[in-house]
């Protein structure tokens, strides 16, 4: 009479994630001054709102929730969060067989398992992605804003150095709120 | 007349075809013998030609309107404009009812060494019916009016022989694209949508690449009359997304921007039409740069600008 075994296995997979999300965007400076102007005077409304200037001539601030933003002289915006994790997984399967050794029921266990902790670990890694794209959309609107800001700025002292060179500047009236500028010139 | 039941399957199969009601046939997979009756096939004959006058006259080939010729303007309907080659099939296309008819998932067929007119219709209609049912068009995509009506990639080669083809089947093509316009509109996954508007630019790019030195941009009508369906007179507009939230922002942002290929496609046409504006009437090319100019009018420029708008928001 054949005796029935009962096969359990476990398996434990440790995987080291990185995951990242982030945007490019572009920022639009009228050429009103020269390119090398304009991205100057962008980079000094930068640095009145925190960021610094590296080696490299780009802007960089880490905001809230970790995120990077790193505008270049060319006016080109990345925004983006990285984070890791370790994760350590661990499962146990079971099953009954007729077999002695139990060779080739514990190796399709084993390979079962496997697969099913690869997928847990892809899943996981997928939480931690959504949850990194979560915290990037919740800042990105005020970084929009904060940007559309530092443009506005810099075009508008752009246009105050032009009209100094078309002429006498008469009046320069300045909306603090909007950052509309009116500047009457005499040419 | 009378045939045996599979031949009757295949005939119908076929009128099918033509009548846009050939998916209970392409979804299931039928028998047939290795040789069908002569009365069969005379009856086959007789479909495969009325139904492929009937598509390139119905599709647009009636329309009495005015199209480049040879580099001067002709008017007339499609018959009157071109001399016609005579309509014959190959037998790629009975090989194609066959295969049909007779398989399950409609894989892959040999293209014809030298397609017909008749062949290439055929595919044509073949293509529409496949794509109603959700099946690949693997079998048909030797064929130009396919490649382009479905973004797929262009055999310039093929494109070039027979270009008033295009001219009969112009209210097809534009019935297709606006159709895939709005599924891009609905589509879940972002890399599959820039998946798909990179098929969209390379095919669409390519066959302007080839009409335009031909100075056959009329061909391209169905892009225009396509954007005139899509694009509202609203400078506000942007394009619908349906991207699933949960996906990456990085993703989302290149799915996005991808999504500008069709106005961005507009503002091409829309370049050469300036340069067509400004031919003067003593110049020869003067008749045929004024007939694109009133083809062009229909879009009008509140679409334009909307396409523009939509060009830069998109790619902000």
């Amino acid at each position: 009479m054949s005796r029935c075994y009962r096969i359990e296995v476990t398996e434990s997979l440790r995987r080291h994630v990185d995951v990242d999300d982030g945007v490019c965007l572009q920022l639009e400076l009228l050429g009103i001054l020269p390119p090398e102007r304009m991205s100057a005077l962008l980079g000094e409304q930068l640095q009145k709102r925190g960021y610094s200037l590296d080696a490299n001539g780009d802007h960089r601030k880490t905001v809230e929730g970790g995120v990077n933003i790193t505008v270049t002289a060319a006016g080109e915006v990345q925004i983006g969060l990285s984070d890791e994790a370790d994760l350590e997984l661990e499962g146990t399967r079971s099953a009954n067989t007729y077999e002695e050794i139990g060779e080739e029921t514990s190796k399709k266990l084993t390979e079962a398992l496997q697969k099913e902790l690869e997928e847990d670990a892809d899943r996981a890694t997928e939480a931690l992605r959504k949850q990194l794209t979560q915290k990037l959309e919740s800042v990105l609107e005020t970084v929009r804003t904060e940007l559309d800001d530092a443009v506005n700025r810099a075009t508008g002292e752009a246009l105050k150095e032009k009209a100094k060179q078309l002429g006498e500047v008469q009046e320069i009236r300045e909306d603090p709120e909007t950052g509309e500028v009116v500047i009457r010139v005499r040419v | 007349m009378k045939v045996a039941r599979s031949e009757a399957q295949l005939l119908d199969l076929t009128q099918g075809l033509f009548e846009s009601r050939a998916q209970p046939w392409l979804r299931t997979s039928n028998t047939l013998p290795k040789k069908i009756s002569p009365a069969a096939m005379d009856h086959l004959k007789q479909l495969l030609g009325v139904g492929c006058v009937r598509t390139l006259v119905g599709g647009g080939g009636w329309r009495d309107e005015s199209r480049p010729v040879n580099g001067a303007v002709k008017q007339g309907r499609l018959w009157e404009r071109h001399p016609l080659p005579p309509l014959a099939f190959s037998p790629w296309s009975y090989r194609l009812l066959r295969h049909l008819l007779t398989t399950t998932n409609k894989s892959a067929l040999a293209g014809p060494t030298t397609p017909t007119l008749g062949d290439r219709v055929l595919a044509f209609v073949a293509a529409k019916s496949l794509h109603a049912a959700q099946l690949p068009l693997d079998s048909v995509t030797f064929e130009p009016l396919v490649q382009v009506g479905w973004h797929l990639p262009i055999d310039p080669s093929l494109l070039v022989q027979d270009l008033w083809l295009f001219e009969a089947v112009q209210h097809d093509l534009c019935t297709q694209w606006v159709a895939h316009l709005k599924r891009m509109g609905q589509q879940r996954s972002p890399t599959e949508l820039t998946q798909i508007c990179d098929q969209v630019r390379t095919c669409l790019n390519g066959f302007l690449d080839i009409v335009e030195p031909l100075d056959r941009r009329d061909l391209a009508d169905f892009i225009v009359d396509a954007a005139c369906a899509w694009i509202p007179a609203d400078p506000t507009w942007m394009p619908a997304l349906n991207l699933d939230p949960d996906t990456s922002l990085r993703d989302r942002t290149t799915a996005t921007r991808a999504m500008s290929v069709f106005p961005e496609l507009l503002l091409r046409l829309a370049r050469g039409i300036h340069a067509d504006g400004a031919v003067n009437f003593f110049e020869p090319e003067y008749d045929a740069s004024q007939l694109r100019l009133r083809r062009w009018e229909r879009l009008g420029d509140p679409r334009i600008y909307a396409a523009r708008n939509a060009v830069e928001r998109l790619s902000s």
